[in-house]
C-alpha cells in the first residue's frame, strides 16, 4: 500500500531536528521500521524529519569510560566497529544478526532503541552491556540508562521533542554474549538472552519475553549471590510475560529463555 | 527408467526470465489504462443491508464503481454453483469481493473502495471443520440444496460432498489383527504462495474483451468470463503474458470478469495487481486445513487386515474446485498398500473460511503424511522395521486396489528400495540424526488437448499450443517430443502458447497433464509431418516411403545415408505448394474399470490413469532443547513412466522437495476466533529459503506407463510434493520418540510432542 500524504523535511543540525520534533514531526533514522509501518498504514505520520543530513549524529568514538556510539550509525558499523568488539562483544554480535544486509545497511542504533520493538535486539544487548542514550529536546541534553528508556510496546520515556542523539557503552573486558531463537536468518528475533560478565558482576537481559526488553533479574540475583547456572536457569523466568503467538506458545518460550541464557552464558564465559 | 533420446537445450522463455526481460501481466501498461481495487467484506459471515457508493463515485480520479447490480444475476462454480462475482446478500469469508473500482491511480482506487459504504449484520461463524459437520450447526449456504451442480454431489448439513471408499469386510478385518491402532492427524491449511501475486488487465473492444492474466488455466478462466459476463467464448480473449509460478493457486477462473466488468464501465482498460495481503487472503485455492482419523488392523507379523478413515477437509465458504478433494483424500488414506478391506468417510465441510482449491497435489501431502505417520506407528506396535514394513505390505503389479482397479507393471516396489540405497538406510548415525520414509501414490490426469504445427519455408518450425507454462515443462517437453517425431532438434521449433484465440482447448497447467496430453497432441500433429515429409522425401529420392528415415534435419534412405534430402529443402518447397501444416489432439487415456458399488460421492477419483508411485527418505537432525528440525538430505525416487525431459523433471522432483519441507515445518495459516487468517504475510507465514533446502537425490525408476501420455510418460508435476512431510515426521518421531500429529511440525509442537 502506499502511505498517506505527508510533510518531509531534512534536518542539517541537530538543533532543527528537535525543532521539526517539537513541531510534532515524526524522526526518520534508517527507515527500517517507520517506513514498512508507513507502507502498512500502522502508521500515517502527518509529517517526518530525516536525521540523514546530520554529520554529529554518525559514527563511533571513545572517553575514558564509554564509547559514544552516533544514533544515527548503521548496524553494519556497530557490527565492524573493533572498539565495540573489544569492550562490549554482545553489541557488535546483536548489530550482524539483524535482518538482511540491506537492513544492517540501512537500519542504526538509535533508531532501533526508539522504535522500541521489543523483539528488536539491539535493546536486550544494550541493557545487558550497561549502556545509557544521550537525549537531546527543547530543554536541552539529558541521559537515560537503555533499561529505562522502552516501558511498553513502540513507547519510550522520550518527552515531546527529544530525539536520540548518542550510545554510551561503558568500557570494560568483554565477557559478553547474545544467543537468539529465530526461524529464519532474516527472521525478527522470537527470543534473546544478552548476558555481560563484569567485574560487578552478571547483568542479564532479554529479548521477546515481555511487551519490552526485559532485565533478567531473578536470574541475575542466584549468580551474583554464588548460585549455580542450573540454579539460575531455574528462576529465570521470573517476572518475564512472553505473549503466546503464531511464533510460539507461553511455556515453550519460557524454555528458550533458559537454553539460550545457557549458550549465552557459556560463550561469554570462555572469551 | 524410460526415456527418449536427451540433450540438455534452453528453454525459449528462459533468458528473459533470467534477466529480467521478461514481461509479466503487472508489467503491462495500455494507454488510458485505470488501476482497479477491490473493496472486500473484511469479516468471516454476515448479511449485507445497505452498500453505497456514492461518495467513492464522487471521488476525483474515479471512473467506475461496481458491485453486484452491474453483472448478471448469476451464480458460478466448477461442482456447485455456489458463488457471485460480487457478493449480493451475504458475505461468506473476509476476502469475499463487494465492489471493485477503477480510478487513474492505485491509491485513489483504493480512497475510494475505503469510501464505500458497507453496512453488514452479523452472522454466526463457522470457525471449525468438525462443528461444521455437527447436527443443528448453522448453514454456510442456508438454501443450497436449490444450487445447481454439475456432478452428483451428496448434499447434507454443511457437508459439500461426502464420498465413502469401502472395500472388504472391516469388522472381521479388525477381529483377524493382533493389534489395532487409531490415530488422529490435524493439518493447518496452507498457501501457495507464488512468487508473483495475481495480476490481471482487461481492454474492451466494443462487445469484446481481451485479457491479460496470471492464470495457469487460460481456457477455463475464458469459460467463467464467458459464463458470468453472458458472453460467447469467441468475445473473450484471455492471454498469459510469463507467469510467476501457481503451484496450483492459479488454477480456475478467478478475477478476470471483475476487472472486465469494472473495465467495461470505466471504458478503459484496468488492471488489477494484487499486494501480498490480498494474494493470502483473496483467492480461492489455498491448500485446505484437515483432520484425519485412521484406524488399522496388523497381524504381528505385519499384515494389515483392516483400515477405518475419516476425513473432514476444510471447504471454506466456496466449493472451487475441490469437489473431488474427499475421494482423492481417502485414497491417499489407503495409500499403496495392500489392503484387504477398509472404510473411508470423507467429507468436505463448508466453513467462513477463505475457499480451497487445487494447490499442488490437492489433499495428499496432508493425507499422505498422516497415512505414512501411522504406517510408522503401526511398525513400532509390532516392533517392526518401517522399511521392511512397507516392503511387505506394498502394492505389486497386478494387485487390484480398494477401488478394483488393476494395477498395470509399475515400480512402487522399487522405489523404496532405491529411495533406501541412495539415502543410505541402516548405516550407524548420531543419536540425534534419523532416517524416515514415506511412499505413496498420484493419478495422472487424461485430458483432451490439442496443438498445431506448422513449417516454416526455411525448415524451423512453430508449435501452436493450448498448453500453458508455469514451471511444467511445456516449452522444453513439446519441442523435445515433435524433435524426436521429426529427426530435427528442439531449438527447430519456436512455441505459441498461453492465448486462447491462437492454440486449441487445453485445461491448463494442472493436474499434472501438461506433456502427459499435450505431448500426446504434439506428438500426434507431427507424426502427420512426419507422413508428409516421408512422402516428399520418397518422391525426391526416388525411395519408397517406407525406407526413408528421418534423421539429423534430413530424409534419407536407410542404410544409403549419401541419398538424402535436407528437412529444409522440403519445407521451402511446401511453403511455396501444399503446406505442412499440421493438427494433433489425440483421444486421453481412458479411465481403468474399477468396482465402486459399495460407495457414495463418486467424482471420478476411484479411477487412476496411469498412476504414479513414490518414495522419498529423509534424513534429519532434530534439536532436542529447541524442537528444531534440519533436513540434511532427502532420496526421491519416483516411478513417473517414461522420462520426456530429464533436466525438467528432475527440476520437478528438486522443487517439489523443497516445497514438501517448508510444508513440513514452517508453512501453516492460522485462523482467528472472527474467522480471519491472522498471518496473511511473508513475515507471518514462513517459506523457507534455498539456505533451509536439503541436499536431493533423485532417481527414476520403473517400466514406461500402459495407458499413458507419450512414450509411456505420467505426470510428474505434483507427485514429488507429496511424501517429504511424512518423511521428515518419521525421521523426527525416530530420532526423539514423540509423534508430531499437526502439520506444519514446527519447534513448538516438536518440542511440545517430546515433553508431552
Amino acid at each position: 500500500m502506499i502511505p498517506s500524504t505527508l510533510a518531509y523535511t531534512k534536518a542539517s543540525s541537530i538543533d532543527e531536528a528537535v525543532a521539526a520534533v517539537a513541531a510534532g514531526a515524526v524522526p526518520l533514522s534508517g527507515g527500517q521500521s517507520l517506513m514498512p509501518m508507513m507502507r502498512l498504514r500502522l502508521a500515517a505520520p502527518e509529517a517526518i524529519v530525516d536525521l540523514g543530513g546530520i554529520p554529529e549524529l554518525v559514527g563511533i568514538c571513545e572517553d575514558e569510560n564509554e564509547i559514544a556510539v552516533g544514533a544515527m550509525t548503521i548496524h553494519r558499523e556497530v557490527a565492524a566497529s573493533e572498539l565495540i568488539r573489544a569492550h562490549a562483544g554482545l553489541v557488535a554480535d546483536a548489530a550482524a544478526g539483524i535482518g538482511s544486509p540491506q537492513v544492517r545497511n540501512r537500519g542504526t542504533i538509535g533508531g532501533s532503541l526508539g522504535h522500541a520493538d521489543p523483539h528488536s535486539d539491539m535493546p536486550a544487548t544494550l541493557i545487558a552491556a550497561g549502556a545509557s542514550v544521550l537525549v537531546r529536546g527543547p530543554n536541552g541534553e539529558r541521559r537515560i540508562l537503555v533499561e529505562d528508556l522502552i516501558t511498553t510496546y513502540l513507547t519510550t520515556t522520550l518527552e515531546p521533542g527529544e530525539i536520540i542523539t548518542q550510545v554510551r557503552i561503558p568500557k570494560g573486558d568483554d565477557h559478553s554474549a547474545y544467543a537468539k531463537f529465530h526461524r529464519r536468518a532474516i527472521d525478527w528475533t522470537i527470543v534473546g538472552v544478552a548476558i555481560c560478565i563484569g567485574d560487578d558482576g552478571v547483568r542479564a537481559a532479554a529479548t521477546g519475553v515481555a511487551d519490552r526488553p526485559v532485565r533478567l533479574s531473578a536470574f541475575e540475583e542466584v549468580l551474583n549471590g554464588g548460585g549455580s547456572l542450573d540454579d539460575a536457569i531455574a528462576r529465570i523466568a521470573e517476572g518475564v510475560e512472553p505473549h503466546a503467538g503464531l511464533d510460539g506458545s507461553v511455556e515453550y518460550k519460557k524454555h528458550l529463555l533458559g537454553v539460550l541464557a545457557r549458550q549465552a552464558h557459556a560463550e561469554a564465559s570462555s572469551r | 527408467m524410460a526415456a527418449i533420446e536427451n540433450r540438455t537445450f534452453k528453454r525459449q522463455d528462459g533468458k528473459d526470465k533470467v534477466t529480467g526481460l521478461g514481461r509479466y501481466t503487472a508489467d503491462l501498461q495500455l494507454t488510458g489504462m485505470t488501476h482497479c481495487k477491490f473493496r472486500y467484506a473484511d469479516v468471516a459471515a454476515g448479511r449485507i443491508t445497505r452498500i453505497d457508493t456514492t461518495k467513492a463515485e464522487a471521488l476525483p480520479g474515479v471512473f467506475a464503481v461496481v458491485t453486484h447490480a452491474d453483472t448478471p444475476d448469476l451464480q458460478h462454480g466448477g461442482y456447485i454453483q455456489d458463488r457471485r462475482l460480487f457478493a449480493k446478500e451475504y458475505v461468506r469469508f473476509e476476502g469475499e469481493i463487494i465492489a471493485a473500482v477503477a480510478a487513474t491511480t492505485p491509491e485513489i482506487a483504493q480512497r475510494a473502495c475505503d469510501l464505500i459504504e458497507v453496512d453488514i449484520e452479523a452472522m454466526p461463524i463457522i470457525n471449525d471443520i468438525e462443528a461444521s459437520l455437527l447436527a443443528g450447526s448453522p448453514l454456510v449456504h442456508a438454501d443450497w440444496k436449490d444450487y445447481g451442480d454439475s456432478y452428483d454431489i451428496v448434499r447434507e448439513g454443511n457437508d459439500a460432498c461426502h464420498t465413502s471408499i469401502v472395500h472388504g469386510d472391516v469388522e472381521a478385518g479388525f477381529a483377524a489383527a493382533d493389534h489395532v491402532v487409531r490415530e488422529r492427524y490435524v493439518a493447518d491449511m496452507q498457501h501457495a504462495a507464488p512468487i508473483e501475486p495475481r495480476a490481471v488487465v482487461a481492454e474492451w473492444h466494443g462487445d469484446q474483451v481481451t485479457i491479460w492474466s496470471s492464470t495457469q488455466v487460460p481456457f477455463n478462466a475464458r469459460a467463467g468470463v464467458a459464463h458470468t459476463l453472458e458472453m460467447p467464448e469467441n468475445h473473450v480473449r484471455v492471454i498469459v503474458p510469463h507467469l510467476g509460478g501457481g503451484f496450483g493457486g492459479k488454477c480456475e477462473f478467478h478475477f478476470e470478469a471483475h476487472v472486465a466488468a469494472v473495465a467495461r464501465k470505466a471504458q478503459r482498460p484496468a488492471k488489477l495487481v494484487f499486494s501480498r495481503r490480498e494474494e493470502f487472503i483473496a483467492p480461492d485455492h489455498r491448500r485446505e486445513g484437515m483432520v484425519i482419523e485412521l484406524e488399522t488392523g496388523v497381524k504381528a507379523d505385519g499384515t494389515l487386515t483392516a483400515r477405518r478413515g475419516k476425513v473432514i477437509i476444510d471447504n471454506g465458504a466456496y466449493t472451487a474446485d475441490a469437489g473431488f478433494f474427499p475421494e482423492l483424500a481417502g485414497m491417499h488414506s489407503i495409500g499403496p498398500y495392500r489392503l484387504p478391506a477398509v472404510d473411508i468417510q470423507a467429507h468436505l465441510a463448508y466453513t467462513n473460511h477463505q475457499p480451497s482449491g487445487s494447490v499442488r497435489a490437492p489433499t495428499a501431502p496432508q493425507a499422505n503424511w498422516a497415512l505414512e505417520s501411522h504406517m510408522d506407528e503401526l511398525a513400532r506396535t509390532i516392533g517392526m522395521d518401517p522399511l521392511a514394513f512397507r516392503q511387505k505390505n506394498i502394492v505389486q503389479d497386478g494387485d487390484t486396489t480398494a477401488t478394483g482397479q488393476v494395477l498395470d507393471p509399475h515400480g512402487a516396489p522399487q522405489c523404496l528400495q532405491t529411495a533406501a540405497e541412495l539415502i543410505g538406510y541402516g548405516r550407524e548415525l548420531p543419536a540425534d540424526e534419523a532416517i524416515g520414509f514415506a511412499i505413496g501414490w498420484w493419478p495422472s490426469f487424461g485430458s483432451s488437448s490439442g496443438a498445431y504445427i506448422k513449417f516454416n519455408g526455411d525448415g524451423s518450425a512453430t508449435i501452436i499450443t493450448g498448453a500453458q507454462e508455469c514451471g511444467s515443462g511445456a516449452v522444453m517437453a513439446l519441442p523435445r517430443l515433435a524433435a524426436n517425431e521429426l529427426g530435427m532438434q528442439p531449438e527447430d521449433f519456436s512455441i505459441v502458447y498461453q492465448d486462447t484465440e491462437s492454440g486449441p482447448y487445453d485445461m491448463g497447467s494442472s493436474g499434472s497433464q501438461t506433456t502427459f496430453n499435450n505431448g500426446r497432441a504434439v506428438v500426434a500433429a507431427a507424426k502427420v509431418l512426419r507422413e508428409r515429409l516421408l512422402e516428399m522425401a520418397a518422391d525426391k529420392l526416388e525411395a519408397a516411403k517406407g525406407d526413408i528415415e528421418l534423421v539429423d534435419g534430413t530424409a534419407r534412405v536407410k542404410g544409403s545415408p549419401e541419398k538424402s534430402v535436407d528437412i529444409a529443402e522440403l519445407a521451402g518447397e511446401a511453403t511455396g505448394g501444399d503446406q505442412l501444416i499440421a493438427t494433433g489432439s489425440g483421444t486421453p487415456p481412458s479411465a481403468p474399470e474399477v468396482d465402486g458399488s459399495a460407495c457414495v460421492g463418486r467424482m471420478g477419483m476411484d479411477s487412476w490413469v496411469a498412476p504414479t508411485f513414490f518414495c522419498h527418505a529423509a534424513h534429519v537432525r532434530v534439536d532436542r532443547e529447541t524442537g528444531v528440525v534440519r533436513v540434511i538430505k532427502v532420496a526421491a525416487v519416483h516411478d513417473s513412466g517414461t522420462i520426456v525431459n530429464p533436466i525438467g523433471a528432475e527440476g520437478q522432483i528438486e522443487g517439489g522437495v523443497i516445497m514438501g519441507v517448508g510444508q513440513a515445518l514452517l508453512e501453516g495459516s492460522r485462523i482467528g476466533d472472527d474467522g480471519r487468517i491472522l498471518n496473511a504475510g511473508l513475515l507471518e507465514y514462513k517459506l523457507q529459503t534455498m539456505a533451509d533446502a536439503p541436499e536431493i537425490a533423485v532417481a527414476f525408476v520403473g517400466p514406461a506407463g500402459t495407458n499413458a501420455g507419450p512414450h509411456g510418460a505420467k505426470g510428474i508435476a505434483e507427485p514429488p510434493s507429496v511424501p517429504t512431510l511424512a518423511a521428515i515426521g518419521n525421521g523426527i518421531a525416530a530420532v526423539t520418540g514423540a509423534r508430531v500429529r499437526q502439520l506444519p511440525m514446527t519447534p513448538n509442537r516438536v518440542w511440545d510432542a517430546m515433553n508431552a
